[in-house]
Formats: structure tokens, sequence, C-alpha cells
């Protein structure tokens, strides 16, 4: 998948080694054809693939997931309801992979939070 | 038993994220699913479908399972949302023209959640697993 379709970065930090990211998820993807026909939501798995994409852009390295130890979905997001979000995301790197923890997450609430460990490919 | 239920009769996702195909069988609360992976699949990556392509055909195969008995009602599929995955492994992404099936196994039931051990293979080995929490909207 194309990340560029699903979001784009609005700004960002980094402080004590958290990355936080302000971000918009785009209402125009092609993804919201089919999840739902006439009633956008954003789906999980594109929440996790978008910090799977800010992970690789902060490393400068592609990634893929080894495991998944626990993603607890929250709350419900969507392109028209809350579009802008922050995606905050600390990063362990070890020889070969890291471990990362991340969270989205707006004024209101929090959606989604990540523990997982990727490898470099 | 139930036999080669198309999913969209079981679930509401569509083109271009739908991600099951056929639930195969189902029995008591378990089931299998199946779903080729076409070459214009967009979780394909370098021809290997990715890891969310491997959570969202586990996470439909579990809503499809849990839609079964809103089917047998003759109702319209209702929405079915991921609330927590757990214990996910990755053992290898299959790729463009592999068929994937997908085992859903019913653990238990509370308050509109229905947890499920899911494990997802090919014909050239296994996937992935993971323990799904699905929320079902009523």
């Amino acid at each position: 998948m194309n990340w560029n379709t699903y979001y784009e970065i609005k700004d960002s930090s980094i402080v004590d080694g958290l990355h936080s990211f302000e971000i918009r998820i785009k209402s125009d993807c092609d993804v919201y054809r089919g999840h739902f026909p006439g009633h956008p939501i954003s789906p999980g798995v594109c929440n996790i693939g978008m910090i799977r994409d800010l992970t690789e852009k902060v490393l400068q390295k592609k990634l893929r997931f080894s495991s998944i130890k626990q993603c607890r979905l929250t709350g419900m997001i969507t392109p028209i309801n809350t579009p802008e979000l922050t995606v905050l995301i600390y990063i362990a790197t070890s020889e070969g992979g890291c471990s990362i923890k991340a969270e989205i997450k707006d004024s209101e609430k929090s959606y989604l939070e990540l523990k997982a460990d990727a490898i470099y490919f | 038993m139930l036999r080669d239920i198309d999913a969209r009769e079981l679930i509401p996702q569509r083109e271009p994220i739908l991600m099951t195909q056929t639930l195969y069988e189902a029995s008591g609360n378990d089931a299998r699913t199946g779903f080729v992976i076409s070459q214009d699949n967009m979780f394909l990556e370098d021809g290997h479908l990715s890891e969310m392509g491997v959570i969202e055909n586990m996470a439909q195969s579990a809503a499809a399972t849990a839609g079964i008995n809103t089917y047998i009602n003759g109702e319209k599929p209702v929405l079915g949302y991921i609330g927590e995955i757990k214990k996910c492994i990755f053992h290898r992404l299959p790729e463009a023209g592999e068929t994937l099936t997908a085992e859903v196994h019913y653990i238990s039931e509370a308050a509109g959640v229905v947890l499920y051990n899911i494990s997802s293979h090919t014909e050239n080995g296994p996937c992935a697993e993971c323990r799904m929490k699905v929320f079902l909207e009523k």
C-alpha cells in the first residue's frame, strides 16, 4: 500500500526519544470505497501500517513486523470526524530490528495503542 | 454444518479491502475461510502480502465467523470491529496467487465482545497466528 494516499504529516518533533507526529487522515483514499460503502471508517490495520511507515521514516530503513505483542483499538478513527491526530512513537533499536511502542490520540481521547517488534529487511 | 458461503453475505467490507472470500465451513462457533491473493491486492508489497494484509484477513475471517448467526437469521451483515490483537506472530508473508486459509477458533464471549484464536496458512506453509477481540455493532 502506498501510505501517502492514506495520510500526510503536518508536523513532527522529538522530545526525550519520543517521536511525535501531527498527521491528517486523507478522506479520498481508495480504501473507503470498501470500508465501508457510504460509511467511511479508517481500518485498524491501516493505522498500524501508518505507524510502521512513520517508524521507517524515523529510522530511514524498511521494516517488517515480526510480532505484534498487543494492539488495543479503543476508539473509532474516521476521515470525517477525526482527521487530525497525534501519533506518538517510542523506538528501541537492537541488532537487526527494533521494538516499537506507539499511541494514536487527539486532545479528546486515545484511539490505538501498539506494542510490536519489527525487523529490518 | 454450513459450507461455502460468500463472505459478502457475512461481512460488510467490499473491494478494495475485502480480504476474505469464502467461508469454507463452520461448525459450532469455529470456522475456516479462504482467500485467493490477487495481483492487485491493495496490501501487496514487493509481491508479498504485507503484515497488515495478513492481519486484515484474520480479522475479517473472525468477523465472518461472528456473523454466521446474523446470516442464519436472514439479516444483513453487521459491522465488526477489531478491539484488540494480542500475541500476533508472523511466520511467513504469502505471495500473490497463493490461497490464504484462516482457521478461526472461538474462545469466549462477553458483553458483545467475542474472543478468537486465529491462525492462517497457505499451500506453502503457516503465515500467522494471533488472539483477537471482535466487537459486533448491534
